[in-house]
């Protein structure tokens, strides 16, 4: 090989032959990242109001809802609502109706009906059955009211009732 | 700088070219490592027990009709469901829940029946209840007892236990 300069070999200008080195290799491929860390055990909050006390119902005409038990949600988040109580029968042929109301709108779909009817020496014999529905699940913020309303034609009491609000993480609707 | 080989600033033998020139570029960056995997998913415990059998139950006797023991200590939500056959007139019965044979409060409920029999079919009748359940340890006893003042059959019966992280009893 000549000198780049001179074009000599061996070099007589006294300037060194320089060559520059090769391209370094490429670097190695990283090393796999670690794992994940464990997630956390799954969020569920619950509130649940139960609620001994008898709430005798009085007709109106025509029957409108009268609420018997409510919750004021404190956190924001994604609810499963549920409701069961005790139904006391006053009269034959009753019609009760009752659903689950947000700030005193229905939510949808939460209503449902109960009537008794006996005959005879059984009237003797006050029935008392067991009334329940649920929501779907809800998006509700703080300061939402949750309620129960029962209407009827007849007087009746609802009795040992249970509201439940079960806080979600992820919204699921099928 | 010299030759490596002859050691001469200028070389004289002939291998110039293993004179040591400047530092060659750096290689590329490597390839980025492949993404680590996923962390295991929380834990929701859910426990859930269902029997379908049909028992015939009588007058005046308390009877457990299902029962969960606690393996993990903390709050749980307690549902239970259950369809009773009543087949005599005027029976009442009056079912609840209990921690290790003491009424959990509020949790009981109570129905009546009318006339069955009359109406030549037996009545079948809804039963359900939820409950909070705050401070559960290993070991902690949760049964549904039932008791009617007449013969009856407890049938499908469905018991589910909800760990919640945290419980609000109002």
């Amino acid at each position: 090989m000549n000198c780049n300069n001179c074009h000599k070999n061996p070099c007589c200008c006294e300037k060194l032959i320089s060559i520059r080195g090769k391209r370094g290799p490429k670097g190695d491929k990283g090393v796999v990242g670690p794992q994940g860390i464990t997630g956390k055990d799954g969020v569920t909050n619950v509130f649940i109001f139960t609620n001994p006390d008898n709430y005798s119902y009085t007709p109106d005409e025509p029957p409108v809802y009268e609420y018997t038990d409510s919750f004021t949600v404190t956190d924001n988040g994604n609810y499963l609502i549920l409701f069961e109580g005790c139904i006391v029968y006053d009269l034959t042929q009753t019609l009760i109706e009752y659903a689950l109301f947000k700030n005193s709108v229905m939510i949808t779909d939460s209503d449902r009906k109960s009537r008794e009817v006996w005959v005879g020496e059984s009237e003797i014999l006050t029935p008392i059955v067991t009334v329940s529905t649920n929501s779907g699940i809800l998006s509700l913020v703080a300061g939402d009211i949750i309620q129960v309303g029962f209407k009827s034609d007849n007087f009746f009491v609802a009795s040992k009732r249970s509201l439940t609000l079960i806080q979600v993480n992820n919204l699921t609707i099928s | 700088m010299s030759c490596t080989t002859c050691y001469s600033h200028i070389c004289t033998c002939d291998n110039e070219k293993l004179c040591v020139g400047p530092k060659g570029e750096r290689g590329d960056r490597g390839d980025q490592g492949v993404v680590g995997q996923d962390g295991s998913i929380g834990v929701r415990t859910v426990y859930i027990d269902t029997d379908v059998s049909e028992v015939e139950r009588f007058p005046s006797i308390d009877y457990n009709v299902i029962s969960y023991t606690a393996t993990e200590p903390g709050d749980y939500l307690m549902m239970f469901e259950s369809d009773t056959k009543i087949i005599i007139d005027q029976t009442s019965i009056t079912y609840k829940a209990t921690k290790n044979n003491v009424l959990i409060p509020n949790a009981i409920r109570a129905f009546r029946c009318d006339a069955v029999e009359s109406l030549g079919q037996n009545k079948i009748k809804k039963n359900k209840m939820n409950v909070g359940i705050p401070s559960l340890v290993a070991g902690d006893i949760i049964s549904i007892v039932y008791n009617g003042n007449k013969r009856y059959f407890t049938e499908s019966k469905s018991l589910t236990m909800l760990k919640t992280t945290q419980l609000t009893v109002l």
